[in-house]
């Protein structure tokens, strides 16, 4: 994370959605608890449960204005967020840095892993759960 | 080999690294990997002409790899890497905009062609501030949207004159493409069938579509009440018409939710399962123990986009050990392709994890397996009125069979029926029943059955409340 950013005015808001279901799009999960927080400071912005269909509601989330995005600039024209997901029989899945954009609808597929019997788990485990970090675009990395 | 037409690929292997790296491998649906790549490497909130013509350069490299078999033929078992050295951007996980996943569902099957060539043009790009290239310029191709320019010349700009956009690519081992013009109120063809049939096969597992209660390719309200829902599910545009997006992306759910079936359908029960170590395993070997070891990887392929789909057949050749290479891989074992104890006990833990845990009507597969004996003319048992039973169903929503009467014997109208479902279905007309037809009727069967249960709140005709 490059710290020497100038801090990107919010201007504008961008969207999320978080869909949550196992294997890939073929079941998708109700009732799973998904918390939404700013990634800098961790405060909880959201906490959503996912209905039916493994969606949560549409969200509203600070970002800068879409005109900073429109040509190259010092600061980085998207807000961050971290998502967590949580199921009972699950493991834990954890976004980390995901980008929203000014107008722009995002959609965070959580695809989960039932957890394995006798407590062995998968790969990337942290408090046993799965963690993605988030990358900078190609387009704003230095 | 490289085929000589390129064609889309149904799902790419990208490797998370270098290619050298012990990296793991991720399998996904080509779409998918379209829409992560564009949400990765560009910003969703440029003119669109820009983000298009940016799509196409990156289906086209990522199809010049496949089509060259670049990395597999220097003997990787993937198609391409998550390195932006010498790849491009793919982000495991990562979030996927709206817009961008509709584009996605637009062009994936569309790539830039040098004229008097076949391949998909290797397309170089570049941000265009910090490099430069010999291809497009990411940030240039912002610049030339905003003075108007279409996706086709400004790709031009960049690779020259010379070249071609090829839409509506074949999709590899499939003759279906995306109906043209879009389907909506008032079309009545097959393809309105074929996506009726998906849909409701869906909403088993999406119970807030509706469901379509006569699915006979008459585009009707209900039809596009489900339409309707299935596109606010998935976040494309909710106009309740099918165009390319929606045909795809209602084919990219469908084909999920089958791929369950099938994993489960092959399998046995959870009394029948075995835990006992069936010891060591490494490539060459073959028999009931190789088998069942590539029956729970396959199963495990469909939770695990990190181990790749396997067939099951008793021999464990390269594919085998490549699959057991990434499952070790995902489960943070030592990655030498044999099956000794260890990764038994994580394979069969991961198994018994998902079979406990997912509701247990994703586990039951529900169509009667193959009895094991070609039925024919003459042919007189209970399979044959179970054949006679799903015969008469789907001739419910096929009217070239006739219904026949369900007597348990095979006799010149049931041979009729059976032609008649083999054409429609696109098998060799033999008349007779073999494992192939079978499976493809219970297939339809199925579909069709399914389709018709109705889940709480899926009255057909009514359009239901947004939940």
């Amino acid at each position: 994370m490059n710290e020497n950013i100038l801090p990107a005015a919010a201007g504008g808001t961008g969207f999320l959605v978080v869909q949550v279901g196992t294997a890939g799009n073929a079941i998708p999960l109700s009732g799973a608890a998904v918390t939404i927080r700013e990634s800098n400071s961790g405060t909880v912005l959201y906490e959503l449960r996912s209905d039916r269909d493994g969606r949560t509601e549409r969200v509203e989330l600070p970002a800068p204005a879409r005109a900073l995005s429109m040509s190259p600039s010092e600061a980085r024209p998207y807000a961050v967020y971290n998502i967590e997901v949580r199921l009972s029989g699950y493991e834990k899945a954890d976004y980390q840095n995901v980008p929203i954009f000014d107008g722009i609808t995002a959609i965070q597929q959580a695809d989960l892993r039932p957890i394995p019997a006798n407590g062995t788990s998968g790969d990337l485990t942290l408090n046993g759960g799965r963690r993605f970090e988030g990358e900078e675009p190609q387009l704003w990395r230095e | 080999m490289a085929t000589l037409i390129p064609t889309i690929p149904e799902t790419i292997t990208v490797h998370l690294g270098r290619p050298e790296e012990n990296a793991r491998n991720v399998t996904l649906p080509f779409l998918d990997y379209v829409a992560n790549v564009a949400s990765s490497e560009i910003y969703p909130t440029w003119p669109e002409n820009a983000i298009r013509a940016n799509m196409y350069a990156q289906v086209s490299f990522a199809l010049n790899r496949i089509y060259t078999e670049f990395y597999r033929s220097r003997g990787y078992d993937f198609d391409i890497t998550s390195s932006t050295s010498i790849d491009q951007a793919f982000v495991e996980g990562r979030d996927i905009f709206e817009n961008i996943r509709e584009l996605a569902g637009q062009l994936f099957d569309s790539y830039i062609r040098r004229q008097g060539a076949v391949e998909p043009l290797f397309a170089v790009y570049c941000d265009g501030r910090r490099v430069s290239c010999n291809g497009l310029s990411q940030w240039g191709s912002v610049e030339l949207a905003e003075q108007g320019l279409t996706p086709y010349e400004i790709l031009t700009y960049y690779y020259g004159d010379n070249i071609d956009i090829v839409s509506d690519a074949p999709i590899a081992n499939t003759t279906e493409s995306a109906p043209t013009p879009p389907l909506r109120v008032g079309s009545a063809n097959d393809q309105v069938r074929t996506a009726q049939i998906r849909l409701n096969r869906i909403s088993q597992n999406y119970p807030s579509i509706p469901k379509i209660a006569l699915t006979d390719g008459v585009f009707t309200t209900d039809t596009e009440a489900a339409v309707r829902r299935f596109q606010e599910i998935f976040g494309l545009t909710p106009d309740g018409v099918i165009g390319r997006a929606t045909w795809y992306y209602i084919r990219r759910i469908y084909n999920g939710v089958k791929r369950l079936n099938e994993v489960n359908a092959e399998g046995v029960t959870l009394e029948e399962v075995t835990q006992q170590y069936p010891g060591v395993l490494r490539e060459g070997d073959s028999g009931n123990a190789v088998a069942n070891l590539q029956y729970y990887i396959n199963y495990l392929s469909a939770f695990y986009d990190t181990v790749p789909p396997l067939a099951v057949d008793g021999s464990f050749g390269s594919a085998t050990r490549a699959a057991v290479i990434d499952l070790q891989n995902t489960f943070g074992l030592p990655a030498d392709g044999i099956v000794g104890p260890l990764t038994w006990e994580a394979l069969y833990d991961a198994y018994l994890g998902i079979v406990a845990t997912i509701p247990p009507q994703y586990t039951e597969g529900n169509v009667i397996p193959f009895p094991g004996r070609i039925l024919r003319l003459g042919s007189d048992s209970d399979d044959v009125r179970v054949l006679q039973e799903y015969l008469n169903y789907v001739a419910r929503s096929f009217p070239t069979i006739t219904p026949v009467s369900v007597t348990g014997y095979f006799g010149p109208r049931t041979r009729e029926a059976v032609i008649a479902f083999q054409e429609l279905a696109g098998l060799p007309v033999t008349g007779q029943v073999s494992a192939i037809t079978w499976e493809a009727l219970g297939d339809l069967y199925s579909d069709l059955y399914n389709g018709q249960i109705l889940g709480e709140g899926q009255y057909p005709g009514f359009e239901t409340g947004v939940s």
